[in-house]
């Protein structure tokens, strides 16, 4: 019977499947955990730096620092689009690039000159399809983000952007709610909007002058911000796959089911006949 | 009948009665032969009518011959007298059998009146065409149902099966073909009625009298309240009618056929009766044979041709049924109707995959269509690979080229639906006939995916492009 050989070698590459999925669920459940960690445990530094900014900021501060200028007409910018370098996370990916896609839509709607770098082969391999160039291209963050990639993403777009060569900086990422809820997103990260932390105006004791500290946490700034775009841009991306693995096991499970009823019935169909035919066959030899 | 009764009259006593089987004991030297049509004629004493006629299976020793019974054996008791009636059933052709019902004995069953005696009768059983008298030439036989045409072109004078299991909707593609081809085809057509349902046969009789075509097509029935023996041979009995229009008219003929597995199914409930041993899945040992010496005489000769439709039912959705794989060999085209095609709502639910044409080939039908039909196949084949994947894993997963595809083949799928003028009443749409040219120009543009922008929804129970453009245009304003 061709059908039942055909069902059971589709029923073992249904099981194989089942089976790596199921495996790619447990190792996605723990390396979220540890990137939820890394996640954070950036909070309380960003957040620190945020408010001693906050405070240290006046607004006659802002035109000494070329970051926090402010272009009255922007012209050229940058779109840093952060994605995964690997697949099988659902709609994680196309989630990202749906959303870098109206942002850029946006930004090349009002005139501006938009280059896009690109970190992640998910992302790399969509604007490839769409033939867009594609300023930089990195696939070499891993699963645990540093601040030195950061640096590296970021600086040269700091220094450009200093030297006025460059209007703004945006990147899209993936903000981590929780595990179920990672919705893209898109944040300026130049020029640097002055966090409105400082609402307290604690009475600091500055040493050396509040330019100084500044010219130091500015760029610290910049680049943790790209920084946790990173590690939760990375959370969400083992959440997005965790989810979308236990939804492919479930899937494979009921095709399972479907299958082994199809085979079984089919299996006994075969048997039954074969009976039929063999009665049948010495009835009529009898007769 | 009494015409064609041999001077010499034989008659023989019945011997035994099993259902449709029943054994006929003649004197010695005086045994009919093979395939002769023998006739049960007596009156009861409560004044019933016994008219049965039997033909000759087997000569099975001690002067007696078992045979089939081509109606109700009821009420036929052992000693009754039989009567060799020396021939084989004849059935009247020409003219005299034109806007008839006929039975499969060849008697009028539409209340008309009686066959007149002088018209021509022949014999059921024939010799097939000689390998020298058949027809080399193969040419395109449009239909106007667009996936037909596109994947499963027809050869005209060719033969075309209508595989599907029950209920996907073998009867209305062939009314549709009826509807499409023999009403304008201008010339005579036989439709062979084979155990199927009885109010279709009337339907079908009504609708070629309203269309007043009635006096071209000629109808032969042995529905499904027939006793097996009529089943068997009343496929026969239609053939023989086109085979006298092709043969002495030299006419082109149009033969419709529904449903060549009733043959095959009454041949198995005779079969373990005549005492043959059942062969795979039950059925009769003599089962490619018998296939065989029906499917042999459907062709095209030098004179004249013969263009069969002829439905096939699919036991179990099974194709690899020993009754529709043993007339697969024979056709010229294959229209395959598929389950999971119909439960997505789309028809004719011909599944494009599984349908493929001996003329599906550069030479006949030239590059352009071969292109489109092979490029058409090709997508939703990988469509097809790729649904495992989805309904694992989800569309995210498929890279960009394969979504593309995926869309595309959804909506080639979709357009391959037709409105059908013979299902107006049940859809509300009127019926399309679309040109074979509009098809492939319609498929090409599709593949090369001109209407990528266009929603899915648009492309269901279209004709031509104007028609999914109109519907895009409609959709598009709600």
């Amino acid at each position: 019977m061709a059908k039942g050989r055909e069902l059971k070698g589709r029923i073992k590459s249904v099981e194989n499947t089942k089976k790596i999925t199921r495996t790619m669920e447990m190792v996605a459940t723990s390396k979220m955990k540890r990137a939820v960690d890394r996640v954070a445990a950036a909070r309380p530094y960003a957040a620190a730096l945020a408010e001693v900014i906050g405070d240290l900021y006046s607004d006659e501060l802002a035109e000494q620092f070329p970051l926090l200028r402010q272009p009255a007409q922007m012209k050229r910018v940058a779109h840093i689009v952060l994605t995964s370098n690997r697949g099988l996370c659902g709609g994680f990916n196309a989630n990202l690039v749906k959303e870098a896609r109206t942002q850029l839509a946006a930004l090349e709607q009002r005139g501006l000159q938009v280059e896009v770098h690109v970190v992640g082969k998910k992302g790399i391999g969509y604007f490839k399809y769409v033939n867009r160039a594609m300023a930089t291209q990195r696939i070499d963050i891993s699963d645990k983000p540093t601040a030195a990639d950061a640096s590296s993403l970021v600086d040269s777009l700091m220094a450009r952007f200093i030297s006025g060569e460059l209007d703004a900086v945006f990147v899209t990422s993936s903000k981590f709610n929780s595990a179920i809820s990672t919705p893209p997103q898109t944040t300026q990260v130049l020029p640097v909007k002055p966090p409105s932390g400082g609402s307290l105006k604690r009475d600091y004791l500055l040493s050396p002058s509040a330019e100084a500290i500044l010219t130091e946490l500015l760029p610290a700034y910049v680049s943790n911000s790209v920084y946790r775009a990173l590690v939760e841009t990375v959370a969400a991306e083992q959440g997005a796959r965790r989810t979308a693995m236990k939804n492919a096991t479930d899937n494979a499970s009921d095709m399972l089911s479907t299958l082994r009823r199809t085979y079984n019935r089919a299996r006994q169909a075969q048997i039954t006949q074969e009976i039929a035919e063999i009665v049948g066959g010495a009835a009529a030899l009898q007769g | 009948m009494a015409a064609t009764a041999t001077p010499a009259a034989v008659t023989g006593k019945v011997v035994q009665v099993i259902g449709p089987v029943l054994d006929v004991e003649f004197e010695a030297d005086h045994l009919p032969e093979l395939y002769n049509a023998l006739r049960i004629d007596e009156t009861l004493p409560d004044g019933t009518q016994i008219k049965v006629t039997l033909e000759v299976q087997q000569h099975i020793g001690r002067n007696q011959v078992r045979t089939v019974a081509m109606s109700s054996t009821d009420s036929v008791v052992r000693g009754m007298d039989v009567l060799d009636t020396g021939n084989p059933i004849m059935v009247p052709v020409g003219a005299a059998a034109l806007g008839r019902i006929l039975n499969v004995l060849g008697d009028p069953v539409d209340n008309g009146a009686d066959i007149p005696v002088e018209s021509p009768r022949w014999p059921i059983h024939r010799k097939r065409p000689d390998f020298v008298n058949l027809e080399p030439k193969t040419e395109i036989f449009e239909t106007g149902i667009k996936v037909i045409d596109l994947i499963a072109p027809f050869v005209k004078g060719g033969k075309i099966g209508l595989f599907g299991g029950a209920g996907v909707g073998k009867t209305v593609v062939i009314q549709e073909l009826i509807n499409n081809v023999a009403k304008a085809h201008g010339g005579k057509s036989v439709f062979c009625g084979v155990g199927e349902r009885t109010r279709e046969g009337n339907d079908l009789y009504l609708e070629f009298q309203e269309a007043g075509i009635l006096d071209k097509v000629a109808l032969v029935y042995g529905q499904m309240n027939e006793p097996p023996g009529a089943r068997l041979r009343v496929a026969l009995s239609g053939l023989t009618v086109a085979e006298y229009f092709r043969d002495t008219e030299n006419a082109d003929v149009l033969v419709f056929v529904d449903n060549i597995f009733r043959f095959t199914q009454a041949g198995s409930e005779v079969s373990a009766l005549l005492g043959r041993m059942p062969s795979a899945v039950g059925y009769q040992p003599t089962l490619a044979s018998e296939m065989g010496d029906l499917q042999e005489r459907i062709t095209s000769t030098r004179n004249g041709s013969i263009t069969s439709v002829q439905a096939i039912y699919v036991p179990a959705d099974d194709i690899t049924d020993p009754a529709p794989a043993t007339a697969f060999a024979h056709l010229d085209a294959t229209v395959v109707l598929s389950r999971p095609i119909s439960e997505l709502g789309i028809y004719p639910a011909v599944d494009p995959l599984a349908s493929s044409s001996r003329i599906l080939d550069k030479q006949y039908i030239g590059e352009r269509h071969y292109r489109v039909a092979i490029e058409t196949q090709r997508i939703l084949q990988r469509y097809k690979e790729l649904q495992d994947i989805i309904a694992i894993l989800g569309m995210d997963e498929l890279s960009e080229d394969d979504k593309k595809i995926v869309g595309r083949a959804r909506r080639i799928q979709r357009f391959m639906s037709q409105p059908f003028h013979v299902a107006e009443q049940f859809t509300g749409i009127p019926g399309k006939f679309v040109k074979l040219e509009e098809t492939i120009s319609s498929f090409d543009r599709l593949c090369a995916g001109e209407f990528d922008h266009l929603p899915e929804q648009a492309f269901f129970m279209c004709g031509g492009v104007e028609d999914l453009m109109a519907k895009a245009e409609a959709m598009a304003k709600a």
